[in-house]
């Protein structure tokens, strides 16, 4: 059973670890106990929906797309066979209703480029051209205190393919592993990690272009 | 390309803590020699940095009941959904059960209405055609003795009947007198003892006084004929004759084949009514002129005459008693009066 919590080595809260105890929440759920529903639901939701915002960019949507989920999640927890985990299988279920979401809203990723190079955050981007210009790596606390910054982070994300972007938050927001990726995407090992390389080698293209 | 693409993962699967120790370890041997590639390495790590540290947004408070809404939401539409399926199903099934019965019914009623075809009387039609027919004969089945036999009646019956018929009475005996009137009785004496041997029967002529001879006979009705048929012989030398059948009816100037054909008649009613036509056709005879002649030629036509004389052992004698034992017989009594 995956222990494997979060990675967060910016000192924030786990809010996200990943107990044994699924298997028992997931059958006393299946046996129809409300309160084990409500454990399962009130131990990701907030995963859930961090993951569905950063591929959406939309609170709002996030907050309809995490509630489809869950209830997609309840409906279908008689279904599960216990193959794959219940923490990768809520969020395949998570994952593959925002891409769907994306597919309607294609046209959204280009308009947010539009506002990564407007003029609004000049100190975001003052500090990110310093950071791709040190050659140490940046203070991670710095870097999640400018605001400014991490709309800028964002606006890059919403320019990468869907695919991409899906793989790079399950990485370093969720903190799956590759295997874990993999399993949620459904796609093999090999694919993941030529996304990831892609999509990093994208978003600093982008990050260079943005500061130009 | 191909390398900067694999060196591009192999860094990245790095930073990311994918990698094998011995890969991790010629990575940082890679990236300790060369400078581009541990620059590529830093940028990697920076973007990693950058993405990782967006801040973490909690989902809405209100999300949990909305979910736990949503889901009572499901569940009661499921629930009406599942209602509606019911109430369909239901329909479903009396409309099948409903159809069902309707094609049983109309099952029985053909069934019913071939069964009707084939035993009924017949309809309208068939109705009237028997009313047409009512008069006609209709055949009726008659059992007779455990044997069934089909006879034509002429009383209408709607349908065949089975009636049991009285069993036909049994062949009465015949028992006549004869009396002859002859001038020569001895000479008819010993003719009539001379048929009675060639015959096989017993002679039991009683004599009585005043030259009478009685012969009683009793015998078959095969045996009566051959000795009527000899007694033929002599039969016009009688001066009269004269048939009493069971004392009721009289035929005078009976001759033998009439005796005969009386004889034969299966009922005694029978015998008598011969009896009668005979007398009446015979007194006839008396009263018309030239009655000789006719007597002579019907003599000549007389079958009797043909017959001819059996010839019997006294196996064949004991034989045909025997055979003839139960059946019809004869009892004649002749009795010849001498004419003066």
């Amino acid at each position: 059973m995956d222990e494997r919590g979060l990675i967060n080595k910016d000192g924030r809260p786990e809010t996200a670890k990943v107990s044994i105890d699924d298997t028992v929440l997931v059958e006393q759920c299946r046996r129809g106990d409300s309160l084990a529903m409500e454990r399962l639901i009130l131990k990701y939701q907030n995963r859930i929906y961090n993951i569905i915002l950063k591929m959406c960019a939309n609170a709002d949507d996030a907050a309809e797309l995490t509630q489809d989920t869950f209830v997609k999640i309840i409906e279908s927890i008689d279904g599960f066979r216990g193959k794959s985990s219940f923490y990768t299988w809520a969020f395949r279920i998570a994952v593959n209703l925002t891409l769907n979401y994306c597919k309607r809203n294609s046209k959204f990723a280009a308009h947010s480029l539009d506002g990564a190079n407007e003029g609004n955050g000049e100190q975001g981007r003052a500090q990110l051209r310093e950071i791709l210009a040190d050659a140490n790596l940046p203070d991670p606390g710095a870097v999640a205190a400018n605001r400014e910054l991490c709309e800028i982070i964002m606006r890059v994300l919403m320019t990468l393919d869907d695919e991409q972007r899906a793989v790079v938050l399950l990485r370093d927001i969720e903190g799956m592993n590759y295997a874990q990726i993999a399993e949620v995407l459904n796609i093999e090992l090999g694919t993941v990690k030529s996304r990831i390389s892609r999509a990093r080698g994208r978003l600093k293209e982008i990050m260079e272009t943005i500061l130009q | 390309m191909k390398e900067n693409q694999n060196i591009d993962e192999l860094l990245n699967s790095f930073i990311d803590g994918e990698l094998g120790p011995r890969e991790q370890t010629e990575v940082q041997r890679l990236v300790a020699h060369d400078a581009e590639v541990a620059g590529k390495l830093r940028e990697l790590q920076k973007c990693r940095l950058m993405v990782s540290v967006l801040p973490f947004d909690d989902a809405p408070a209100e999300i949990t009941q909305d979910i736990k809404a949503a889901l009572e939401r499901k569940t009661l539409l499921g629930a009406r959904h599942s209602d509606f399926e019911q109430r369909r199903g239901e329909l479903h099934l009396f409309a099948r059960k409903f159809a069902a019965a309707a094609a049983m019914f109309l099952l029985v009623v053909a069934l019913g209405a071939v069964v009707y075809t084939i035993v009924s009387p017949g309809d309208a039609k068939h109705k009237k055609v028997a009313v047409d027919k009512w008069s006609q004969p209709v055949k009726k089945v008659v059992v007779q003795k455990s044997e069934i036999k089909e006879v034509a009646v002429s009383k209408p019956v709607a349908s065949p009947q089975v009636v049991v018929e009285k069993p036909v009475a049994k062949v009465e005996d015949f028992t006549g007198k004869v009396e002859l009137r002859v001038r020569d009785v001895a000479a008819a004496d010993a003719f009539i003892h001379r048929a009675f041997e060639d015959n096989g029967l017993t002679s039991q002529s009683s004599p009585v006084g005043t030259g009478r001879k009685v012969y009683s006979i009793d015998c078959s009705e095969q045996t009566l004929k051959s000795f009527l048929g000899q007694l033929k012989g002599i039969w016009s030398r009688f001066d009269s004759t004269r048939l009493l059948v069971n004392e009721t009816a009289v035929v005078d100037g009976v001759t033998a084949e009439q005796i005969y054909n009386i004889a034969e008649q299966a009922s005694l009613t029978g015998q008598i009514t011969t009896a009668k036509n005979f007398a009446a056709l015979n007194n006839m005879n008396q009263r018309l002129p030239g009655k000789e002649v006719m007597t002579a030629m019907s003599d000549k036509q007389d079958d009797l005459a043909n017959i001819p004389k059996p010839v019997l052992t006294a196996k064949e004698k004991a034989k045909e008693a025997a055979v003839t034992e139960g059946a019809k017989r004869i009892h004649l009594t002749i009795v010849i009066t001498p004419n003066k």
